[in-house]
């Protein structure tokens, strides 16, 4: 197919093909298409955040073992743990005046609810991880233990011991605290369900802690079973 | 500007992206989202622009673009999808975090200046007007879903970065919705598509200067 001839294509000169550049252009379009709808799995997730708790569904995260520092002293991430073991982390900073006072509330209900069913043997434990290298001190992670009347058999409070290990573990789970400004963070704080492989099978919002806690039971359930 | 001029001009442009080698510049643009997008993405673009400006009378690529894209449809089309592309919020993040992401975002926004600027010239001015103007359209779209977003939609970026981001891509919309309409206006009498290999390029219309030839060598102008 050529080009018709029309005052800017004068009839009699040479007209390049027009069909073929069209259906490469027609390919190339294809081609993106495919490419947007595999970089957002079919047009359903346009967010990092969206796309992260699709990968945590379907279990392609893992966290990393991590040597952490807690006020009892150093000490191993609990994964890899015991076959049967269910962790609810989440990642705070002890500054934090908003979603990690939550997150600490939250979590002083879901050790309770533990204490309560399990009592101190619970296959489901706590982990909070602090990530404000500068400021979560051990002191302050004391401080934060306290106010949310932390029982250590049921919740570890703890922050890892240097950058690369806290950077390795945040970027495998795609945790991702940004500075807000004022001298704290923003992140995409929520509850992560880690199974005793470390594998990651869940996100929980904050206000989701009650379906968070039951899916860890129900889980523990199934791995005993 | 004078002929002296332009070539130097073209050279820092092109050379722009090496400022991104700079770690501290690099965290800089980058850490702002509104930076990021309307800051480094276009500097690309134009660094592309700009290189292929200084090239194309020195490479067999002129002849090829000519020969395989007469009509500049593919050029405009590749940089049309690659501003798409990047206007999905997961790419901003994912160029952060992951760096084939990064070098990918660095080489398509390159890429996408250095053909659509040489398809710029070849385009007819209803095809050029028709790719910045759905360019301009998706841009407006963009912002404004980023203005109205009620929570973040990058983890990388605060919300009040995302609104001003979002206003800046309305405003970018506009200046691309204008350029598509000066194209067009600028068409009647003067604007000739180029026919074969050996017609002169877009004469009608004054392209960027980046994507201009040398003034010895467009006698059309």
């Amino acid at each position: 197919m050529s080009a018709p001839a029309s005052p800017d294509y004068p009839a009699g000169s040479e007209t390049p093909a027009l069909l073929a550049p069209m259906l490469v252009a027609l390919l190339l379009l294809i081609a993106f298409i495919a490419l947007a709808g595999q970089l957002t799995r079919g047009f359903e997730f346009w967010t990092f955040e969206s796309l992260r708790r699709d990968d945590a569904a379907a279990g392609r995260l893992r966290a990393p073992p991590a040597l952490l520092a807690s006020p009892q002293g150093r000490m191993p991430t609990p994964w890899p743990g015991r076959h049967g073991e269910i962790f609810l982390v989440d990642f705070i900073y002890t500054r934090c005046p908003t979603v990690c006072s939550a997150l600490g509330a939250e979590y002083t209900r879901m050790q309770a609810a533990l204490r309560q069913r399990f009592g101190a043997q619970s296959p489901v434990r706590l982990v909070s991880i602090a990530f404000d290298a500068e400021h979560d001190t051990p002191a302050a992670l004391q401080a934060y233990a306290a106010q949310h009347r932390q029982d250590a058999r049921l919740w570890l409070i703890a922050s890892p011991v240097d950058s690369a290990q806290r950077h390795r573990l945040l970027r495998a789970l795609g945790v991702v605290a940004v500075p807000d400004g004022f001298g704290g963070f923003v992140h995409n704080g929520a509850i992560h369900l880690i199974d005793a492989d470390g594998t990651l099978r869940g996100i929980f919002d904050l206000d989701e802690w009650p379906q968070a806690l039951e899916r860890a039971i129900a889980l523990t359930a199934d791995l005993a079973a | 500007m004078s002929a002296a001029t332009r070539p130097r001009l073209g050279g820092l442009l092109a050379c722009m992206p090496l400022l991104l080698l700079v770690a501290p510049l690099r965290h800089t643009l980058e850490g702002s989202m509104a930076l990021h997008m309307l800051i480094e993405l276009p500097m690309l673009f134009v660094a592309g622009g700009a290189a292929e400006g200084m090239l194309r009378h020195k490479s067999r690529l002129a002849g090829l673009a000519q020969r395989f894209d007469a009509y500049g449809l593919l050029g405009l089309a590749l940089a049309s999808c690659i501003a798409a592309l990047w206007m999905i919020p997961s790419m901003l993040d994912l160029s952060l975090l992951d760096a084939r992401v990064q070098g990918a975002k660095y080489l398509a926004w390159w890429l996408a200046g250095f053909l659509s600027c040489s398809s710029w010239r070849r385009a007819a001015p209803e095809l050029a007007a028709f790719f910045l103007g759905n360019t301009a359209w998706m841009l407006a779209t963009a912002g404004l879903l980023y203005q109205d977003a009620p929570q973040r939609l990058c983890v990388s970026y605060l919300q009040d970065e995302q609104v001003i981001s979002g206003q800046g891509l309305v405003a970018l919309s506009l200046l691309v919705g204008a350029l598509a309409i000066a194209r067009l206006v600028a068409r009647p009498g003067q604007g000739v598509a180029p026919l074969t290999a050996r017609s002169t390029p877009n004469a009608g219309f004054n392209p960027p200067s980046v994507c201009r030839a040398p003034r010895a060598t467009r006698s059309a102008e």
